[in-house]
This record gives structure tokens, sequence and C-alpha cells, in this order.
């Protein structure tokens, strides 16, 4: 890799960081774990220099990095079961749930915490779509799922988000009225 | 209406910020720390592996052409398949080259035995077959063939001028057959004012 290249890779990896980081992390809602996947990603792309034909970045290092963090999860094991069926997820739970847990936290954390709530396959889409630049036919190239099954999925998912916020908030004001 | 507003407001603030490292986080310099620990092997396994794969870039194309060299002159042999190899080398019915090739190789005679006919179409298959294996035991004499024995009487009980005049005829088999300008005087009327 010539100097020029050296440093066009630096200034990938600067920029793209993050967003590497919110792919891996969609799948495996565990922060070491998602960076261990952006480390293993861009040492992916250094060693088979892939990156320099890509042509359109986000979605070439989305693919990528979502490729690389399911190998990471089948490796390790340590998928987080609370996300294996949408079923699941609506079914009441003995212990506390996402919104129970985090009644005192704030609002961006509870969210965040439904969205790690949801299927994988509802999450990732929805992920994805709140990265820049990322439409539905890149979302559908990177999951390899049809076009239409993205825009299925980012709907179903944000029912289900919106869903449990307004029964989250209805908890609220009863439990203040209380 | 105005509360679906809301949620979806704050859905999308909250995935603006999910999964966000920080920005003090150090994500891009441990990334960065360990792709320079890479950049600084990477040359040293560069090089071993271009070291692994000199000696093969060497040895393949040699192999290749020594193979060749091996097979073209089995190739090229022009003698028939029905006469073994090791029985025109090591066989004891082969006479000495030398002994054989001055009277046959002036002639132009039909050969019989194979290290007498079989003339040399490369260095490498001269190069084989000079080397004759030494015999424990002198080969014994063959009879002369019908063509020898025919060979033998011209040269013994023709004159020189007819021998010569052989040979030049033979030379001159390939040559065009040229005919000498044949010279027509034209016709004289016959005398018409003789008597």
């Amino acid at each position: 890799m010539t100097t020029d290249e050296e440093a066009e890779f630096t200034a990938l990896v600067q920029r793209q960081s993050r967003f590497v980081f919110r792919v891996a992390y969609a799948v495996l809602l565990h922060a070491h774990d998602a960076e261990d996947a952006v480390q293993e990603t861009f040492l992916k792309l250094y060693r088979n220099g892939g990156w320099r034909n890509a042509g359109n970045e986000r979605a070439f290092l989305a693919r990528v990095a979502w490729r690389v963090a399911v190998d990471h999860r089948r490796a390790s094991h340590s998928a987080a079961s609370a996300t294996d069926s949408e079923t699941q997820a609506e079914l009441p739970s003995p212990t506390p749930g996402p919104e129970q847990a985090l009644v005192a936290a704030n609002q961006h954390a509870q969210v965040h915490a439904m969205i790690d709530a949801l299927p994988e396959d509802l999450r990732l889409p929805l992920v994805l779509s709140a990265s820049d630049e990322l439409n539905s036919r890149e979302i559908a190239a990177i999951l390899g799922i049809p076009e239409g099954t993205v825009r299925t999925r980012l709907q179903r998912a944000r029912q289900l988000l919106r869903k449990r916020i307004a029964n989250l908030q209805t908890r609220k004001q009863e439990t203040h009225y209380a | 209406m105005r509360e679906k507003d809301d949620l979806d407001l704050l859905i999308d603030s909250a995935l603006s910020t999910y999964a966000d490292p920080g920005p003090d986080s150090g994500l891009e310099d441990r990334v960065l720390v360990t792709l320079a620990g890479v950049r600084t092997a990477a040359p040293r396994v560069g090089g071993g592996w271009r070291r692994s794969w000199l000696p093969w870039a060497v040895a393949i194309p040699l192999a290749a052409g020594l193979l060749f060299l091996w097979l073209s002159p089995v190739r090229d042999k022009p003698l028939p398949a029905s006469e073994p190899q090791a029985a025109r080398v090591g066989a004891p019915t082969a006479v000495a080259p030398h002994a054989g090739s001055s009277s046959e190789a002036r002639c132009g005679v039909p050969h019989r035995h194979a290290v007498r006919t079989t003339q040399p179409t490369s260095p490498v298959q001269s190069a084989q077959t000079v080397p004759l294996p030494k015999l424990d035991v002198f080969p014994t004499p063959q009879p002369l063939t019908a063509d020898e024995r025919a060979l033998v009487v011209v040269v013994t009980q023709t004159p020189l001028p007819a021998r010569e005049a052989l040979v030049e005829a033979q030379s001159l088999d390939h040559q065009p057959v040229r005919f000498a300008e044949i010279h027509i005087p034209p016709l004289e009327p016959p005398d018409q004012g003789q008597p």
C-alpha cells in the first residue's frame, strides 16, 4: 500500500468508524463486541484492499461490518436472547422489561432500550435507515432482502416503537396520578 | 395526530444517538493503533511470502524446460516404432557407427541397422547417441544384405568412368530436365526453273 493509500485509509477510518460501530452494535448489542467487530472490519478491508473499489462507501462498509458482526456473534454465542422473536418481545416477561428497568432514565435511553428489544430483522433496517445516505435500496442490498421487505420492516419497527412508547407514557401518567 | 408526530420526532432523535460511542470514546484512535501494528508486520509477512515462493518461481520453469528437452527427441525420432531404442544403443548387433557410415553415406544405399541409419536431428539427440556403452563381447559381424552385396559388386567390378557417371546421374536426379535448343532451318522453296 502506497503512502497516499495509507493516508486515504486512515481518513476512511476516522470518517466511518462510528458508522461501522453502529452497524456492529445493531447486531451484537454489546459495546465491546461491537468495537471488536469494528477493528476486525477495518483490518479485513486493509488486508484485502476492497475499500478502493467501493462505489457507495457507506453501503459497502455497512455490508462488510454486518457480515463481520454476524460472524462474530456466531463465534462468541453472545447474542442477546431477548431479540429472538417479535412475539417474545411483546409477551409480558416475569423479569422487568426495558420499560420498567429504565423508568428513571431519560427518554433516549428508554427508546434505545426499546430498539435493543426489537427483533433483529426489524432492528437492523431501522438502524441502517437512521444512518445518513442509506436508502431502502441500499439496505436491501446490504441485508440481501427485497426492497419492499425493507420498507415493510421499517414500518413495522416504527409501529412497534410507537406502541411501546405510548404504553410507557400511559403507564407514567397512571403512576403520576395514582 | 399531534401525538404521532411527537413520537416520530422522539424516535428519530433517539435513533440519531443510538449506538453512538460518544465523541471522546477514542474509537478511531484504537482502530488506527491496531492498524499501525498490522502495517509494521505487513512487510515482514509479505517478504516471507515472496521468499517462500521464490524457489518455486525458479524451479517450476526449470523443470518444465528439462521436461521439454527430455521429451522432444523422443517425439522427433524418425525410426519406426517397432524398433526399440534399447536395441539401437545397447544390442551387440549394433555395429560401430564409424564402420558402416563410410561407404553407405557416400552412396546413399538404403540402410538396415538402426545405428547406421539414424541421423541425429538435433544436438541433443547426437549427444545421446555418441556415448555408446562399452560391450563385454565384441559384436559379431553380420552378413551383408542384398543391397550391400550389390553395392560391393558395383564398386569392385564397374570401371571408374562408369561409377562416376552413375554418381553424377544420381546427383542430377532432382534437377529439372533441360533440353537443348532446337534449331529448325527454314524450309527453302523447291527450285522451279532448274532443269
